[in-house]
């Protein structure tokens, strides 16, 4: 790969912001070239340096998100590490945060006075239902904003409850930041305006049902969740397979899709006749024909089957787990998982940025920093503090 | 918002973007340009269009190539030419209209792309100021590079698929197959995830960069966000699947007149929600300090509690209260829901075939550059403007019409 730098390079970004979805935000522009700067303090420690409820283990299993970053910290209860980020805001060209509406603000750094220290700073807040409304400070994790912003319901099988959506959820809703905070930045350079962009985590779910809202406009119709199934493909499912736990996915939209399915099941009988002959007829029997297609899935592997259908060109994958994930030849291929070294456990697989640049290569190349491990570099090297005065600050619980 | 009326700068005004693109990934990820303020111009094949002009949802449930659902919400602010790109004069033309855009959004795999004479190669020699993104299942390298692949497979291929679901529905079914999210989130996210690199290199060239070739997978796309559970398999030798993978506390809980979602991660929340439980015994802080011993038990009893109250009264009552709970909406309770309502979220829509419907809305808001939301275009009602543009005469235009080029 190239060693040219990312296409963000010479872009600072302050990220005040916690958990999982604006962090990602901020993988996703430092893993693009930008210095991304991670504000955090030992007064409130970011939900990835504790142990997690759930998992109960603190951060490793949870470190990538903050990978390719610098760690200051401030504590924000402080009136001057409220000075000292505000002298950081100048010399960053973004600020990222997630606080609950309205906090950044009261805490004295919100878009009005980050624009009166600089007059062009980009300001994107995070947050789940926006930085304005009736329900602005509401709670929300990504399984909260997902059930509201309709993307859970549609999610299930259809004779079953909805289905929450997790830290996938979070990452695409930082997905989303990073999507307006780099357009903010083309904005900037084109019209030297700076600004504040206001994501909401629920209404990106509600972008991403866009036509079952305009089903609902217009006949008045609820979609319903189906499960693997969708509206125009059968069959469509996916299907046990030879072994324990063994998935795969096929799908069938057309019908020389359906003509290369039966021809790789080497044409059994049942499949010949006219019962499933069309779209319609495989749609009205969409269960009795998953009962067939599964008796044959489960005489081989997943591998197997996506190998026969892959070759007459029908849509098929395996359904993988993260171990099978880790050993895909297709992902190996493509340097899916580059090694970085861990200052402890040396050298670890991470997963690689979604983008391959051919000009201005992405990277994931430096873990997660300990707390605060550049408090000296950012506060020192980049705002010109004394280092006896860092020291000093650091001592004072202000750098912190 | 901005509308085509107002003059509001953009983020991406006088960018111009040609795709060629079916169903979601790419069309979303175009939408997205476009409500930037980018000019994007998108190939459709002749007389069928975008296969999404098929799918519907349509105004009662006529099918009309002009009515769809889905291809009016995933194209809004677009341009329409019709291009038969297996003809040779019909390359000849996109080869030409690659000199005029300075971004190329595209969905085929390498073989195909070469085909038409817009492989990686070509463009990087003879369109070295084009920037080039390829979204497709697989990526445009590696030995599944020319695998086909719907919205179903992809989310398998990526590792979530795996992985769901978790909670009540895997007590209700625990042997059924591993399941998509809704809605063909993965084919949007791709859409998203191509979206953040394509703004990556627009801001790169505007800096000096050349132009470039960018290669985004949706399954790389679904790893990136599904990345903690080989973050714990690479750290902490955990395998996750769905039936260790979920709240021992909370979750989904049904409610009178649907479910909700219940998840409280911080001490505070803990007792908040004991508290709106009315402080019962089997939800004291002390249990909910051991959800390994007691989630099982609390989860039982809170379902009975939530059951027969409604989403909305669970909602506001336990927000008030300080417990993190949602309403799981139904599309219809979505498209009324008075928050996103007065935020101005839906967008009326008028389209001269379709109608005048409410639209999902951009899901960002940028104070000095506001988003742009206009609607989906005809099936090649562009065709005379921008083939005028390239030089082509009426009469040309009639004849590439008439024989079916366009």
């Amino acid at each position: 790969m190239s060693d040219a730098p990312g296409p963000l390079s010479g872009i600072r970004v302050a990220d005040f912001s916690t958990h999982a979805a604006g962090p990602f935000a901020g993988l996703m522009m430092a893993e693009m070239g930008a210095q991304v700067i991670k504000i955090e303090s030992s007064a409130r420690l970011d939900i990835t340096r504790r142990p997690h409820p759930m998992y109960g283990k603190p951060a490793p299993s949870f470190e990538q998100v903050n990978a390719n970053k610098m760690s200051a910290c401030l504590n924000l209860k402080e009136p001057r590490a409220i000075e000292l980020a505000l002298e950081l805001a100048k010399v960053s060209d973004l600020v990222l945060q997630s606080f609950r509406p309205g906090v950044f603000d009261r805490l004295g750094f919100g878009y009005e006075a980050l624009r009166k220290a600089k007059p062009d700073i980009i300001l994107v807040s995070l947050s789940s239902n926006g930085q304005g409304g009736p329900e602005y400070n509401y709670a929300g994790y990504a399984p909260l904003f997902a059930a509201i912003g309709g993307l859970g319901h549609l999610t299930g099988y259809p004779d079953g409850p909805p289905v929450e959506l997790r830290h996938g959820m979070d990452h695409t809703g930082g997905m989303l930041l990073a999507f307006t905070a780099v357009a903010a930045l083309c904005a900037k350079r084109r019209t030297e305006l700076g600004q504040h962009v206001d994501v909401s985590v629920r209404d990106l779910g509600s972008s991403f049902i866009g036509q079952s809202l305009l089903e609902y406009a217009m006949n008045g119709r609820e979609t319903l969740r189906q499960g693997n199934r969708d509206d125009s493909a059968a069959p469509q499912g996916v299907y046990r397979c030879q072994g324990e736990d063994e998935w795969v996915s096929i799908s069938v939209g057309s019908q020389e899709e359906w003509r290369g399915f039966v021809e790789a099941m080497d044409s059994p009988q049942w499949a010949e006749g006219d019962k499933f002959g069309d779209a319609f007829r495989r749609w009205k029997h969409h269960d009795e024909l998953d009962v067939l297609i599964q008796e044959w899935t489960a005489k081989h592997t997943p591998n197997e089957v996506t190998e026969k259908l892959q070759s007459h060109k029908v849509p098929s994958f395996p359904s993988l787990s993260p171990s099978q994930l880790r050993a895909d030849l297709h992902l190996e291929a493509r340097g899916a998982f580059p090694t970085i070294t861990h200052p402890e456990k040396g050298e670890m697989r991470a997963v690689v940025p979604p983008w391959r640049f051919s000009e201005t290569p992405s990277r994931i190349d430096r873990w997660t920093p300990d707390l605060g491990e550049h408090n000296m570099d950012v506060f020192h090297g980049i705002l010109g503090l004394p280092r006896s005065e860092v020291e000093t600050l650091e001592a004072a619980q202000v750098i912190w | 918002m901005n509308s085509s009326e107002n003059t509001s700068p953009t983020a991406m005004g006088g960018l111009k973007v040609m795709e060629i693109s079916s169903m979601v990934s790419a069309p979303f990820c175009g939408k997205l340009m476009a409500s930037l303020g980018a000019e994007v111009i998108k190939i459709e094949p002749p007389k069928t269009g975008d296969p999404s002009r098929r799918r519907g949802p349509f105004p009662g449930d006529v099918p009309h190539l002009e009515r769809s659902g889905m291809f009016l919400y995933l194209n809004t602010g677009k341009q329409s030419i019709t291009l038969d790109l297996d003809d040779h004069q019909g390359r000849e033309i996109l080869w030409e209209l690659t000199g005029k855009v300075d971004v190329l959004i595209h969905d085929l795999p390498p073989s195909k792309a070469s085909e038409l004479g817009i492989g990686q190669e070509r463009l990087a020699e003879a369109r070295p100021d084009l920037i080039a993104a390829a979204i497709t299942p697989f990526g445009s390298t590696g030995p599944y590079s020319e695998y086909v692949a719907n919205d179903v497979n992809i989310f398998h291929a990526g590792g979530e698929g795996n992985l769901l679901p978790n909670g009540l529905a895997l007590d209700v079914f625990p042997d059924r197959a591993p399941l998509a999210a809704g809605s063909m989130m993965g084919s949007y996210q791709g859409g998203l995830s191509a979206a953040v690199g394509l703004c990556g290199a627009i801001y790169a060239k505007m800096g000096g960069s050349p132009g470039q070739f960018i290669d985004c997978s949706t399954q790389e796309a679904e790893l990136t966000i599904g990345y903690m559970p080989l973050q714990r398999l690479e750290s902490e030798g955990v395998e996750e699947d769905r039936f260790t993978r979920f709240f021992r506390v909370g979750g989904v809980m049904p409610a009178k007149d649907g479910h909700v979602e219940i998840l409280t991660l911080e001490p505070r929340q803990w007792e908040n929600l004991g508290h709106f439980l009315g402080d019962p015994d089997w939800a004291s802080p002390e249990r909910f300090q051991d959800p390994t011993t007691y989630g099982a038990e609390i989860n039982r009893n809170m379902r009975e509690w939530t059951a027969d109250k409604t989403k909305d009264w669970l909602y506001h009552e336990g927000q008030a209260a300080g417990v993190p709970v949602a309403p799981f909406y139904t599309p219809g309770e979505v498209f009324e829901s008075p928050h996103q309502r007065e935020r101005g979220f839906f967008v009326s829509v008028d389209h001269p075939e379709a109608g005048t419907y409410d639209y999902a809305g951009p899901p960002y808001r940028m104070s000095e550059t506001p988003p742009v939301l206009d609607r989906a275009p005809l099936l090649g009602e562009h065709n005379l403007e921008v083939l005028g543009s390239l030089g082509y005469t009426t009469d040309e235009i009639v004849s590439l019409a008439r024989s079916g080029v366009i």
